[in-house]
């Protein structure tokens, strides 16, 4: 099989044979220790509940059981916050969200743990649950109190504006739907020791809470991650928990235990995207500029802070999406629901700050019957143009990505075409939608910006890699080790990239924040920069011999596991024999690099910085047809534009846009999370909640890499890219509510709820054929448009 | 025990995946391979809701006997270097679909392999990559090894050696095997602990029920050994489907597809790896409201042929529905029999649910009609997700006999079912959506039958 291992080409997944054969090892395949035991949940009957009693007793006699503990068996603190400090382990008085766990119950297998689960005799008493937005705001019960970002003085500019528009607009929740379940491992070491084989994000966070909660210090637990069946967010907080109840078990039984959700208690135990609503005002010229823009964003956190304020942040931060401002302000609310913990979910809020100004620049080009892609155009950041939080844009792209958006779709004969479509057929119409796509890549918690990395060469030339990133499908391992085998020339198979582990990567920043590749492939790089330069003379040396003169250290070349001086390649060493020499040598072949993403910061309290290092660029159309008999919704097409800098690897970063832009069609469409009056999710099964299938795939599905050379980006020059086109779903929304506007009278308000699920699509369509009775303009008897 | 669980836990085969435990996913589908006449047919299956006991006498190939030593399966390849993997949880499933497909097709084109992967969900690549490794699967789909590895099969008992007693796991401790109707009665007269026990044929319902929603069975009667259960086949104007015959048998079937369109159309249920086992009886017996194959077989008029240890009796589906999830099946009865009266001008089902693929019906509806002299002279309308089982409506029926089959009519019967029906809301939709879409599938199955222009 064909290997290419340099930086740009796309040699093949690291994992991928393993993945193929099934030879690959998630958590749960691991081979199962001596005495493994395993550990359910009793999880709050209520979404909020007054805790009464907790009697383990019947449970404890059950088959099987080795403990029933509870908050007051945690040696530690009760305490699994982060950010904020409100979480426990265990609630203690009053639980907060349906399904909370208020202890485990840990047997010799799931079976006897489930059925002893059920036994634990728990008595609550049922308190009003808070759900929506709405009903946390008017109590006020927020996260923190409410944050602005805010530039010129709208309120003084909505006068000089030629129109103004205003409206609520909400987008929904959506359920992360990794295939592989929250999982953890603990086993138990000598000297109080435990290791946790954690499926997290965050290694170091799971070390310190779960310390926290065992009462010991960091140095005694270890978490160690091998690889993730799917994350998007979804375990970067959210695996805490879990880790910290495994922990618990295992420091309690001396014993290894298992902790796996299964599907069902997934979907109904963990936290999801957070649902907002939002109101907004805008004012706008003759020209379709926007001259001031309002708005209100408001999330719904769940029961605990979790990620929440770092979420609503970012949404805050991309308010403007693509377009500058002059007059902005932007105001942020996370507030407390009894749901479970809303949590990271690839875009990271991003997706819904950029979903409103989206609308409105959809209301701009319909009120002035402007091009969609023209009003954006116009609208679009140039060089050097402050965002409403001061940071400048650098590199911008958006006229020429959407001029070479507008070629690839064949943009004037589309439109053509779907007026025809839409003219000949009376049960389908088509529609365009497009969205343009400025991505923000850094933690805006500055602290995060930072990563390290162990290297090793061995004598024989090859590699130990242990970076702080975690595999989780977005292949930040191929990177890192593309990143290394550059600097090193050695070839990819050379390479072992080690697990994630807080023994070998201590204080490892979550893998998140679309900065996996930029923070560990900088960190790898900067370890192999250190061995390669101590390699150096050792190589000169040893291309000397004879009576050559010795080649200049710093000019030698290093590739393809061969060292040479570029004067005379076709004299060479192989990499493994100057290895092999510099051991000899007592040379260190090991090397820690460290890293950290250099000016960035961001002042919470005035709402200003430079919270990135670079942006993302990027932008997306999609033709939607609508069945108006059923709202189902098929794509036709689906044209992307991606900037990616110089990609370190166009397959993968091609499969991220694709697996991405799915992701947020689903959440823009047909995934829907409602809930009932008590709290519980109602689509709580695979069998209810509907993520895309084969079958949504779009009829034409064409990804273009634009590669560029950049000032403003990361490591080789490449661009961070697992969250910003999550945003690229989007279009698929304004596409249907497109279509919908082939049935309204011209220039007609379309109202479509976000997610736009065919029943949502279906009631639009109600609605615009009775405003159309009762105005009298319905053209058909039978109720159908011409 | 499940035969997930035997290949990964008594096996150790933890190539094969859970990714949702009801068969909703595809993490963990297996090849079961069978013997028909002088082949082996492998058909995909979700090893999670199927019963270890079947994969008896079945040459079983799971994700790790794929590849040849080192030499990777042609699938394999194609997946690796087309990039179509990421995490990875899905891709061992993925590549059982599609090592079932390919066993089948040779160049297979892009509709069949979306049919095949429907029911595998990746939440990482977003598809486009296994399409496109899909279509690059260049290589024999059974190599050598595995054709070796089912040339085994020949000298195992085509049944387990005995009636499984009580296998002692989860989710029922006694899964018997009868192989003889006597065997049968006799196993259904086994207490079930409150419950009887349960006649357990593909179990994609019986199986869910059982591991989503706790255990509630204690005995299970598998039927699908014993012998004499007919299939498909026709007779005295009507098609007759045996008790055994699966979604994916009725789909084969050219008669059905041609004289039952609305059969065919219904038979579309779930994925590949549940049409290849759910049955046709299993669907009627469970008594779902939104039931594909019962809301068809209710507007084609079906009968069922009921037998129990006194006997058969013939009962048609009209009066088969008591109540929600309530028939009139007695306690040690068995469906052996659906007949299907031929005959129809034309008929048509069409179910609207949120996804396209894999997904449950907020509203279905059927409708035959018999035409004669170009106008309606019979006409059976059913419903799906508007009342606590399948229903008929009469009125709306009652409205196109005598008519020519117009839009108008269509429209006007569409208007009639939809004032009958007092729907719930629940999670596939609410009662106010659901009245809708009776309404607008009326003219879709106009369309349908009669309409060609777009
Ligand atoms: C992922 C998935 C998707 C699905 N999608 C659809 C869909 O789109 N549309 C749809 O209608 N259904 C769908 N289903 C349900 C469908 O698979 C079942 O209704 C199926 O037809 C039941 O047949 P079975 O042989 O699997 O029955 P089993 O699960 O074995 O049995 C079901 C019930 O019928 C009884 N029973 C079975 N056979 C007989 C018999 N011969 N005589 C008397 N009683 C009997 C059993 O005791 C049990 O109560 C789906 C299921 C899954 C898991
Ligand atoms: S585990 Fe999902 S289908 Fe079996
Ligand atoms: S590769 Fe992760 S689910 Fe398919």
């Amino acid at each position: 099989m064909k290997r290419r291992d340099a930086i740009g080409s796309s040699p093949l997944h690291l994992s991928g044979e393993l993945h193929v054969t099934g030879r690959t090892r998630f958590v749960a395949d691991e081979p199962r220790p001596d005495g493994m035991l395993f550990v359910k949940c009793v999880g709050s009957p209520f979404a909020h509940a007054k805790i009464l009693s907790i009697d383990p007793a019947p449970a404890l006699s059950s088959e099987g059981v080795r403990a029933v503990l509870s908050a007051g068996d945690i040696p530690g603190e009760n305490q699994i916050g982060h950010a904020f400090l409100d979480e426990p382990l265990f609630p203690v008085g009053e639980a907060m969200w349906l399904g909370q766990p208020l202890a485990i119950v840990v047997a010799d297998d799931p079976e006897h743990a489930r059925e002893a689960a059920a036994l634990v005799g728990v008595e609550c008493e049922e308190l009003p649950p808070v759900l929506s937005i709405d009903e946390a705001l008017a109590k006020g019960d927020l996260y923190a109190p409410e944050r602005r970002i805010v530039r010129g003085d709208v309120d003084r500019a909505w006068e000089k504006c030629d129109h103004v528009v205003e409206g609520v607009v909400g987008s929904g929740s959506q359920e992360h739907l990794y295939l592989e379940t929250q999982v953890c491992r603990a086993v138990p070491g000598e000297d109080g020791e435990t290791t946790l084989f954690s499926a997290t994000q965050a290694t170091a966070e799971v070390q310190e809470i779960a310390a926290r909660v065992l009462g010991v210090d960091r140095k005694d637990v270890t978490v160690d991650v091998r690889r993730l069946g799917g994350a998007f967010g979804g375990k970067e907080r959210a695996a805490t928990i879990w880790a910290c109840l495994a922990a618990l078990a295992a420091f309690k039984t001396r014993r290894p235990v298992e902790l796996r959700l299964t599907r069902h208690e997934d979907m109904r135990w963990t936290g999801k995207r957070h649902p907002f609503e939002s109101r907004y005002k805008a004012g706008f010229n003759r020209d379709g500029r926007l001259v001031a823009y309002s708005v209100e964003l408001n999330a719904n956190g769940g029961a605990y802070a979790d990620l929440s304020m770092a979420i609503l942040e970012r949404s805050m931060l991309h308010a403007d999406n693509a377009y500058h401002i002059p007059n902005a302000r932007i105001v942020g609310r996370a507030c407390r629901t009894n749901l479970p913990p809303n949590t990271a979910f690839r875009g990271f809020g991003a997706p819904q700050g950029v979903f409103v100004i989206e609308t409105v620049m959809d209301r701009i080009a319909r009120r002035l019957g402007l091009d969609p892609i023209e009003v954006r155009a116009r609208n679009a950041y140039r060089e050097g143009q402050e965002t409403p939080y001061g940071q400048k844009v650098h590199e911008p792209c958006h006229p020429g990505l959407l001029a070479c958006l507008k070629k690839n779709a064949d943009y004037t004969r589309l439109c053509r075409d779907i007026g025809k479509f839409n003219s000949n057929n009376r049960r389908c119409k088509r529609g365009i939608g497009v969205v343009p796509v400025k991505f923000g890549v850094s933690f805006t918690s500055a602290f995060l910006n930072q990563a390290s990395a162990l290297c090793w060469v061995y004598g024989d030339g090859t590699v130990s890699l242990s970076h702080g990133g975690i595999e989780m499908g977005q292949e930040v391992n191929t990177k890192v080790a593309q990143v290394v085998a550059s600097v090193l020339g050695v070839t990819l198979d050379r390479i072992r990239v080690e697990t994630s582990n807080t023994k070998r990567t201590g204080n490892a920043s979550p893998t998140a924040a679309t900065t996996g590749s930029d923070l560990n492939g900088n960190a790898a790089r900067i370890a192999a920069e250190q061995i390669l330069a101590r390699l150096r003379p050792v190589a000169a040396g040893l291309l000397a011999t004879g009576n050559r003169r010795k080649p200049a250290a710093d000019r030698i070349m290093f590739q393809k596991n061969k060292v040479f001086d570029p004067r005379n390649p076709r004299r060479f060493v192989k990499f493994e024999a100057l290895a092999h020499e510099a051991y000899m040598r007592r040379v260190a072949l090991g090397a820690h690099g460290f890293y950290r993403t250099p000016g960035v910061r961001f002042d919470r309290a005035k709402g200003k910085g430079t919270p990135f290092y670079y942006y993302v660029f990027g932008c997306a159309l999609a033709v939607a047809e609508v069945h108006l008999l059923t709202g189902n919704v098929r794509l036709e097409r689906v044209h992307i534009v991606h900037e990616t800098g110089k990609s370190l690897n166009p397959a993968i970063d091609k499969g991220q846009v694709e697996g991405a832009f799915m992701q947020g069609y689903g959440w823009a469409t047909f995934e829907e999370l409602v809930h009932d009056a008590k709290g519980r999710y109602l689509a709580d099964t695979t069998s209810t909640y509907k993520i895309p299938t084969i079958k949504d795939l779009p009829g034409v599905f064409d990804v273009d890499l634009v590669v560029r050379n950049r000032k403003h980006a990361s490591v080789f020059g490449s661009k961070g890219i697992g969250e910003p086109p999550f945003i690229y779903g989007e279009a698929a929304y304004f596409a249907i509510k497109d279509a919908l506007r082939a049935i309204a009278p011209a220039g007609a308000e379309i109202d479509l709820p976000m997610p736009a699920t065919p029943e949502a699509v279906l009631e639009a369509v109600e609605m615009i054929k009775q405003q159309e009775v009762a105005s009298g303009q319905w053209p058909m008897e039978n109720g159908d448009p011409a | 025990m499940t035969a997930l669980e035997y290949v990964r836990g008594r096996r150790g085969l933890t190539g094969t995946k859970e990714g949702c435990g009801e068969g909703d996913c595809g993490a963990c589908t297996i090849a079961v391979g069978e013997r028909k006449i002088g082949r082996v047919v492998y058909r995909a299956v979700n090893s999670c809701l199927c019963p270890a006991v079947r994969l008896h006498g079945k040459h079983v190939v799971t994700i790790e006997g794929l590849a040849d030593g080192a030499t990777l399966h042609p699938i394999q390849k194609a997946v690796l270097e087309n990039h179509a993997t990421q995490c990875g949880f899905c891709t061992p499933g993925v590549v059982m679909s599609l090592f079932c497909l390919f066993s089948e097709r040779r160049k297979p084109t892009d509709a069949e392999i979306r049919d095949a992967l429907e029911g595998n969900l990746c939440r990482c690549t977003g598809y486009e990559s296994i399409l496109t490794a899909a279509k690059a699967v260049k290589g024999p789909a059974v190599p050598p090894h595995l054709k070796k590895a089912a040339a085994l099969m020949e000298s195992l008992p085509a049944r387990p050696l005995t009636v499984v007693p009580g296998v002692g796991d989860e989710p029922f401790c006694g899964y018997h095997v009868p192989d003889n109707p006597e065997k049968l009665f006799e196993t259904l007269e086994l207490p079930g602990g409150g419950d009887k026990c349960r006649i357990i044929s593909g179990g994609t319902d019986l199986m869910v029920a059982a591991k989503v929603h706790g255990r509630p069975f204690i005995h299970a009667a598998d039927i699908s050994w014993i012998p004499g259960l007919p299939h498909i086949g026709e007779m005295d104007g009507h098609i007759s489907i045996g008790a055994l015959t699966t979604f994916a048998g009725i789909l084969e079937s050219q008669n059905v597809k041609e004289r039952l369109p609305a059969l065919h159309a219904a038979a579309l249920i779930g994925s590949a790896q549940v049409r290849n086992v759910a049955t046709l009886a299993g669907n009627i017996a469970n008594a779902s409201p939104v039931a594909d194959g019962s809301v068809a077989l209710l507007a084609l008029g079906a009968r069922l042929v009921l037998r129990s240890a006194s006997g058969a009796r013939k009962l048609p589906l009209d009066e088969f529905f008591l109540g929600y999830k309530k028939t009139a099946l007695g306690d040690r009865e068995i469906i052996e029999t659906v007949e299907v009266p031929l005959g129809w001008t034309q008929s048509s089902f069409i179910k609207t649910s949120k996804r396209e693929a894999v997904d449950i019906a907020s509203v279905s509806s059927a409708v035959a009609v018999d035409i004669e002299k170009g106008r309606i002279r019979k006409a059976r309308i059913s419903l799906g997700g508007v009342a606590p089982f399948p229903v008929l409506s009469e009125k709306a029926a009652e409205h196109l006999v005598g008519k020519k089959p117009s839009e108008k009519a269509f429209e006007e019967a569409g208007r009639i079912a939809m004032s009958e029906v007092t729907p719930i809301s629940d999670v596939r939709g609410s009662a106010a959506y659901r009245k809708l879409l009776v309404r607008n599938q009326m003219l879709m199955h106009w369309r349908r039958m009669f309409d060609e222009t777009p």
